[in-house]
């Protein structure tokens, strides 16, 4: 189910005024908001709508498919998901003009700011809940609509001021998971560096044509490689031997090319190693010297200098 | 607080009363993982779930694998195993908000194991951890 955004926003202004009337302050979060804001073109999966307060998901399940049965039957409203047994999520499927089966999905989710009511009256997530949830998302899958997301907000907010936030959010991640900093830097770095996998198909689907993915590409792995050098220097480490260059060579074609478990644990090991504690051990140097040879990329010799952009 | 900063005790506060919620539905392991203050949001709006018998997981190792309709938006309805950066997303989704019935008729047990180093790399750490925590063949240093 792919949307188009804009026809779907009679039925969410009915959804958030009926649950507003029954007391609930519903707001319009993910995709929507952003492009609310003005700020994506792309289309989306579904609506999402969310509240802070714990809500009471059968009753506002019923106020909303009740209020969307009265005012436009001809979508065809329906419920789907009912609320989950803990309670948290519910969601509805209609059918707009021009779309097909639309979800309407609405949480019970967390604000990482305040809330903002933009001159239409919509009533949207902060921007700090959506860069930290686009956060999330990257973090948990490789999808092109959250790298889409995240190109839209570095391109909105300027990539310094989305990276101060980067910094922010991974602090607080590493300091709850007890890691060492820059294993989380690394690890978002990697994360990141992964859209380059993304095919143009995939972006397509979204909405999203071969030039502005490109883009979206582009910028998501401008900021990865601004995260590396942003990363604390560690206690006593000297850099890594290989550059992020043959680093992203490396991760792309053997994700590309090959589930060999071999080449994967040291593509991990090699990614979470770099800028860490100790240079690659000679074999491991060879063994990705050796690797990128395979696929026809000159890698420098062990031992020699890194040249790495930037560091 | 103005846009632009991030107010992470404003967010855990309203996570902690989410994560007491879902305790008490669902597996021990997995309450224990969502009660992480790294989970993301959507874990906790629609948490995760977990096989918990690997060989349960008879997903096709060759030929395709049909997509379930709930992520059609973003895959092919039908997808070539051999196709692995596919088969990553679709694995990824699948670990990530698929029930046990879908992850039984998606997840082949084989090839999750080959695929887990680049899975884990993905996932969100408590998804790994139960995986783990439950198959640890899957461990990092178990994966062969």
């Amino acid at each position: 189910m792919i949307i188009d955004i804009d026809a779907c926003l009679d039925p969410t202004r009915i959804a958030i005024t009926a649950a507003a009337e029954a007391g609930v302050k519903l707001h319009v979060t993910g995709s929507v908001a952003l492009h609310l804001r003005g700020l994506l073109r792309r289309r989306a999966a579904d609506i999402n709508l969310a509240t802070e307060s714990e809500p009471d998901l059968t009753r506002l399940q019923e106020t909303v498919l009740g209020a969307l049965k009265r005012e436009r039957p001809g979508y065809q409203p329906e419920r789907t998901d009912a609320p989950s047994a803990q309670g948290n999520s519910c969601a509805l499927v209609l059918t707009p003009p021009g779309n097909e089966l639309v979800q309407l999905r609405i949480s019970w989710l967390p604000e990482y700011g305040p809330l903002k009511e933009l001159p239409e009256g919509w009533p949207v997530s902060s921007l700090s809940t959506s860069v930290v949830r686009t956060l999330q998302q990257v973090s948990s899958r490789l999808d092109p609509r959250d790298h889409t997301d995240l190109a839209s907000l570095a391109n909105h907010m300027g990539p310094a001021q989305l990276l101060r936030m980067t910094r922010g959010w991974l602090e607080y991640q590493a300091a709850h998971r007890r890691e060492p900093l820059p294993d989380a830097y690394n690890r978002l770095y990697q994360q990141l560096g992964n859209c380059v996998l993304l095919n143009e198909w995939a972006f397509g689907v979204v909405g999203v044509a071969t030039q502005q993915a490109t883009a979206v590409k582009d910028t998501v792995v401008a900021l990865s490689d601004e995260l590396v050098p942003n990363a604390p220097a560690p206690p006593n480490g000297p850099l890594s031997d290989l550059s992020l260059e043959q680093l992203h060579e490396m991760r792309a074609h053997l994700l590309m090319r090959s589930f060999d478990t071999e080449d994967l644990r040291t593509l991990v090991s090699a990614t979470q190693q770099f800028r860490l504690a100790a240079p690659y051990p000679p074999a491991e140097v060879k063994r990705v010297d050796q690797e990128l040879r395979r696929h026809g990329h000159q890698a420098d010799a062990p031992g020699s200098p890194p040249r790495t952009p930037g560091m | 607080m103005t846009e632009g900063n991030i107010d992470f005790g404003r967010a855990a506060r309203t996570r902690a009363v989410i994560a007491r919620r879902v305790a008490p539905h669902v597996d021990s392991d997995i309450a224990r993982a969502l009660s992480r203050a790294d989970v993301p949001d959507a874990l906790l709006s629609r948490p995760f779930d977990a096989v918990t018998d690997l060989e349960e997981l008879a997903g096709p190792c060759n030929g395709t694998v049909d997509v379930p309709s709930q992520w059609h938006a973003t895959l092919p309805t039908r997808l070539q195993v051999a196709d692995r950066p596919l088969l990553l997303l679709l694995y990824q989704q699948v670990l990530l908000g698929g029930d046990r019935v879908q992850q039984q008729q998606v997840l082949n047990s084989q090839l999750l194991i080959r695929m887990w180093p680049v899975l884990a790399d993905q996932l969100p750490a408590a998804v790994v951890q139960v995986w783990e925590g439950r198959f640890p063949v899957l461990g990092r240093d178990g994966a062969s």
